[in-house]
């Protein structure tokens, strides 16, 4: 229904960035997961940092019609995958942690909370700027109700 | 296009009723037309109760998309009222004709 397709790409932003203040609830929570999963040699490796990819909504059946079409087809927007932080974990020295090394070094999760607290503001933020794109074309439909009125 | 103004455009067009349709033709279908946008109205109307449903019962986990279920439902009854108000303005007209 293409009256209502500017609410549709408003709500695939809404639901992704719903996913990423996810991630980053997740990430924070974890900051101090030593425990996450277990490696080859049997020991326990800290929770990594997940980010989200984004991409254009561009593998559903209505864009391709429309690009069959020579139109240009205006997408919403769709996760593509979450992804892990590649960074090297905090190093912090605590030899009674049970999760120290034999040096007493212990390895802490690659999540930097200042960083996480600013993609919070963030996907906050998109999340209002979809809110307020979507009662504007609300708001324009019923202005075209009054026509005439 | 939106169904329920594309029917009722189809509903009323404009000068080209073929001379062969009968009154009751035209009446039968300009009812069908009407039938056909209300039970679209309906429609968007029962998917808004059913999404508010499920997200009561904890089957649904996006507020927005509940939400915007709803406006959309708001928004197509807007529409079918402002078009009832024009219908009903435009029959008013006729009877206040004088003869």
């Amino acid at each position: 229904m293409s009256i209502f397709h500017a609410m549709n790409i408003s709500g695939s932003g809404l639901t992704t960035q719903r996913l990423r203040m996810d991630v980053v609830a997740s990430n924070i929570a974890n900051a101090q997961s030593t425990r996450a999963t277990v490696n080859e040699n049997g020991e326990f490796e800290p929770y990594r940092r997940k980010m989200v990819v984004m991409e254009p909504q561009e593998k559903t059946f209505s864009s391709f019609l429309q690009k069959a079409q020579n139109r240009k087809a205006l997408s919403g927007v769709t996760v593509s995958e979450i992804v892990e932080d590649d960074e090297p974990f905090k190093i912090v020295y605590n030899p009674n942690h049970p999760d120290a090394d034999e040096q007493g070094y212990v390895q802490l999760p690659n999540v930097d909370p200042l960083q996480e607290m600013v993609d919070l503001m963030s996907a906050t933020r998109s999340y209002e700027a979809n809110i307020t794109a979507f009662n504007a074309s609300k708001g324009m439909l019923m202005k075209a109700l009054e026509i005439g009125k | 296009m939106d169904p329920i103004i594309h029917s009722i455009a189809n509903a009323m067009p404009p000068q080209t009723v073929k001379a062969k349709t009968t009154p009751q033709k035209a009446h039968q279908s300009f009812a069908d037309t009407l039938k056909n946008a209300i039970d679209h109205v309906n429609k968007t109307q029962i998917l808004s109760d059913k999404k508010t449903e499920a997200l009561a019962s904890g089957n649904i986990d996006d507020l927005h998309d509940v939400m915007i279920t709803a406006q959309k439902a708001s928004i197509t009854l807007e529409t079918a009222v402002q078009i009832q108000r024009k219908v009903i303005d435009a029959y008013n007209e006729m009877m206040r004709m004088q003869i």
